[in-house]
């Protein structure tokens, strides 16, 4: 099956298209290498219980801590630069289905138990979402 | 001369509820979109040329844009100001030294143009940040794999309903 489709492309496709395709290739590998090697903007987490901030760390950083809040204690996870609540005593566990965030801007409320955590950095205003 | 028009016609609508559809279909990535509509744009450029491709664009854009209920909205802008350009990048392909891209690479041709005109313009019109440029790698790779996707499909279309 797969052979037969190779074959119809080979009628499809002439020499220039391989080319275009080949030239294409290696720009996408390359630039994946390149912005690999751009530099990580130091952003840190900041982390707050009814809105005073209890912890602000290097995003960098790898490290777990336990955050008390009215309902009890959440537990924010920092790994490989991105932050994200691995525990929460909230009743629907909202904060924990918005997933792990790295961006700054980016934020996760957990309203239940108060606790707010953003990434923040230079780059303040970066992008949400693009739609076409 | 009117069964070309009533081409032009059904072709605008093709693209339309081509266009429609995509706006429902969900991908993985919400930027990334397969651009079946721009088989529409290779028919035209191949079957008569510039003028019919730009004015099958401008009018399936303005339609869809009605039908999703985005019209002046910035994805109109986007998709009209990208589609223009890939046209004209798409006819250069197409015309140039003829024979060299097959519709397969007309069409990755076409993407990619589409794609870079639209960053510049999300660019320069709505997010002036440099970093929507690291989204180039992904931007790069999804036009590849849907150029060629889209680039097959019109050539088999081209095969089974050319007009005479």
């Amino acid at each position: 099956m797969s052979e037969c489709v190779m074959e119809k492309l080979k009628d499809i496709m002439t020499k220039g298209d391989w080319v275009l395709i080949a030239i294409l290739g290696t720009g996408i590998v390359l630039s994946f290498f390149v912005f690999r090697w751009l530099p990580d903007a130091g952003r840190s987490v900041s982390v707050s219980v009814e809105g005073r901030e209890v912890y602000r760390i290097a995003l960098s950083e790898d490290r777990e801590i336990c955050v008390r809040g009215c309902l009890g204690d959440t537990r924010i996870r920092i790994a490989k630069g991105k932050v994200w609540i691995a525990e929460a005593p909230c009743p629907q566990k909202f904060c924990r289905k918005m997933g792990r965030i790295s961006r700054s801007g980016e934020v996760i409320v957990c309203v239940p138990n108060r606790i707010f955590i953003r990434v923040e950095g230079p780059d303040k205003r970066s992008l949400d979402a693009i739609t076409m | 001369m009117s069964l070309r028009y009533v081409t032009i016609a059904l072709l605008v609508a093709i693209g339309s509820i081509l266009f429609a559809v995509e706006n429902v279909v969900q991908t993985p990535f919400p930027w990334i979109r397969l651009g079946l509509a721009n088989i529409v744009t290779l028919l035209a450029l191949q079957w008569w040329g510039l003028k019919e491709a730009l004015l099958i664009l401008v009018l399936r854009v303005l339609l869809g844009s009605f039908l999703t209920g985005k019209f002046l909205h910035p994805a109109f802008v986007l998709s009209l100001s990208g589609g223009i350009v890939a046209t004209l990048a798409m006819h250069v392909a197409l015309v140039y030294k003829k024979r060299i891209f097959s519709l397969v690479g007309v069409s990755i041709v076409g993407a990619l143009a589409k794609n870079i005109a639209q960053l510049l313009v999300a660019y320069f019109l709505y997010v002036k940040q440099s970093m929507i440029i690291t989204l180039l790698p992904l931007f790069l790779f999804s036009t590849l794999v849907t150029g060629i996707a889209v680039g097959i499909l019109a050539h088999l279309l081209n095969q089974r309903i050319a007009p005479k």
